[in-house]
């Protein structure tokens, strides 16, 4: 039996009156995709430095001495006098700088929220600051896993396990204590997983459990031969960018330092807290601002401990 | 109608015509979302670096592998407003030297630094003038210039920007790749093994900036001595 042409029918309800809506949001807000993979901010192959605040400037020196086995000693005859060996010292500058974001939502944005988790609200968006800061950071890293005067890998080759074992030999031979991280691009890491595949032997690449996961963070994405890789679409280009420059570590080749904001009170901010979030409103314009602020600077600790990666991009 | 070579020039309208602009044409305010912006994440500006120990096989020769040193505030002792010079003498003392931007000049005579930056939808974007974005459906693709590095290198090679590698560095790189061959003997994988070989040759043929090309002398064939005499009948 054919549809009578009074059936009631989605055009009507939408033509007559607004009954139906052109569309509906989906009761749910998911992420668009990003890079958000910090973990590689907890491994212990970077330092962390310390809570600079307080301390009378934003440039730092790190003291490096030659001692405890740094020199050793020399054989001296019985009747001569020993030479005097000088002391050998560094220092690398950590510069500490601020790091921010800030975004302004207006009454309307606000009023308008029908969804929990909606991005107009203030309580998200400062919990959003935290991801913010993590990746500000993981960013800063990325841009000095390039700055090793030590380099393994072929320009426009695709990485391969060979690259890997020369990053590791160069730090092992250069008697550089453990634990390594790596920390590559993610097409490295394929074109490193894909090398894997074509070895013969008892190598093994230990991928990354769903626990591991979520105990490492999601740029965790495996073990092999002792080292923790990590991938990150932050890191940068190299050789006009035909190349990705990432970078393998032992403890004590990079870190960082940050400053935490003190009492702050009568804005509810305890002592102590590393990324401060601030809001205000403007009431002529009636909008909310939200600023998200982290102090913190990355360095290279100590060159010969870490080997710049690069191959293909 | 298009003009053509040899058609005459269009006459001019005389000033009161209703079709000349009595006001200044300024470009179209397109709303944001028409504009053309690199959709790449937002980047600051470099200086390009130099180290003696950094150096690699570009195809057949030796060329220095370049870093960056990027104007982040807090990253490797940029100041807190973008500020390079303690950074600069932090690499100084490292070993490193800075290549200054007006080396771009070597790749392109109207250029005066070698980075070019570019609107972004969040934020400016700085590539260096050897990365082309381009943009491919929703995807931006950066292509590499990888031709016009290479000769940018070389100038800087030749112009004095980055001296000659010791003869140590090639060597040191070239003993690991032997080594790699040995381990790819080892594990009895010929494909491996024909790949590691053939890098390993391509590595020892390279040029090594600084070094002078043997060119080989043509052998002059011996003159024969005379031969013993034919044996008559």
């Amino acid at each position: 039996m054919p549809h009578d042409a009074n059936a009631i029918n989605l055009a009507t309800l939408a033509a007559a009156g607004d009954i139906r809506l052109a569309a509906q949001l989906h009761q749910e807000i998911n992420l668009l995709t990003a890079d958000r993979g910090s973990g590689i901010l907890d491994h212990p192959a970077i330092m962390y430095l310390g809570d600079f605040a307080g301390k009378g400037a934003n440039v730092f020196e790190l003291p490096l001495s030659g001692l405890d086995g740094y020199n050793r000693m020399a054989a001296v005859a019985e009747n001569a006098d020993a030479s005097v060996t000088a002391l050998t010292n560094a220092s690398p500058q950590l510069t500490i700088a601020r790091q921010a974001l800030y975004r302004q939502v207006t009454g309307m944005a606000a009023l308008t929220a029908s969804l929990n988790g909606d991005p107009s609200e203030l309580s998200r968006l400062a919990q959003d600051m935290v991801g913010a800061a993590r990746m500000r950071l993981v960013e800063m890293f990325a841009g000095i896993v390039d700055d090793f005067s030590s380099t393994v890998g072929t320009t426009t080759v695709d990485m391969s396990v060979d690259d890997f074992f020369d990053a590791q030999y160069t730090l092992t031979q250069a008697s550089i204590g453990g634990p390594y991280a790596a920390m590559l691009y993610p097409v490295q890491v394929t074109d490193l997983q894909g090398s894997i595949r074509a070895e013969a032997g008892a190598l093994q690449f230990i991928a990354a459990t769903q626990e591991m996961l979520a105990i490492k963070g999601p740029d965790y994405v495996g073990s092999f031969n002792g080292v923790d890789l990590f991938a990150s679409s932050l890191i940068p280009t190299a050789n006009g960018g035909a190349d990705s420059a990432g970078g393998m570590w032992g403890r004590g080749a990079i870190g960082y330092g940050d400053m935490s904001t003190g009492l702050i009170p009568e804005m509810g901010i305890p002592a102590g807290t590393k990324i401060r979030v601030g809001t205000d409103y403007d009431e002529v314009g009636d909008y909310n601002r939200i600023v998200g602020n982290y102090y913190c600077g990355v360095v290279e600790i100590q060159d010969s401990m870490g080997v710049s990666i690069i191959t293909d991009r | 109608m298009a003009a053509t070579v040899g058609s005459k020039a269009p006459k001019r309208r005389p000033a009161n015509s209703p079709n000349t602009q009595q006001f200044k044409e300024v470009p179209i305010a397109r709303p944001a979302v028409e504009q053309k912006l690199l959709n790449l994440p937002a980047s600051a500006t470099f200086l390009y670096k130099w180290h003696p120990e950094r150096w690699g096989v570009f195809g057949d020769e030796w060329l220095p592998i370049l870093g960056k040193l990027t104007a982040e505030p807090g990253v490797a002792a940029v100041n807190k407003d973008g500020g390079l010079s303690l950074a600069k003498a932090e690499l100084e003392r490292k070993g490193w030297k800075v290549i200054p931007e007006d080396a771009a000049r070597l790749a392109d005579p109207d250029r005066d630094s070698y980075v070019r930056a570019y609107a972004g939808r969040g934020g400016t974007v700085h590539l260096s003038i050897f990365e082309i974005p381009k943009q491919v459906g929703n995807r931006v693709i950066v292509k590499s210039d990888t031709e016009g590095y290479r000769a940018w290198l070389r100038a800087l090679i030749t112009e004095g920007y980055v001296t000659a590698p010791d003869d140590t560095v090639p060597e040191a790189i070239v003993d690991g790749q032997r080594q790699r061959v040995e381990r790819a003997l080892g594990e009895n994988n010929p494909h491996r093994l024909a790949r590691e070989r053939d890098r390993l040759e391509t590595m020892q043929a390279a040029t090594v900036p600084g070094e002078e090309v043997e060119t080989e002398v043509p052998e002059v064939p011996a003159k024969r001595g005379p031969g013993r005499p034919k044996k008559k009948g």
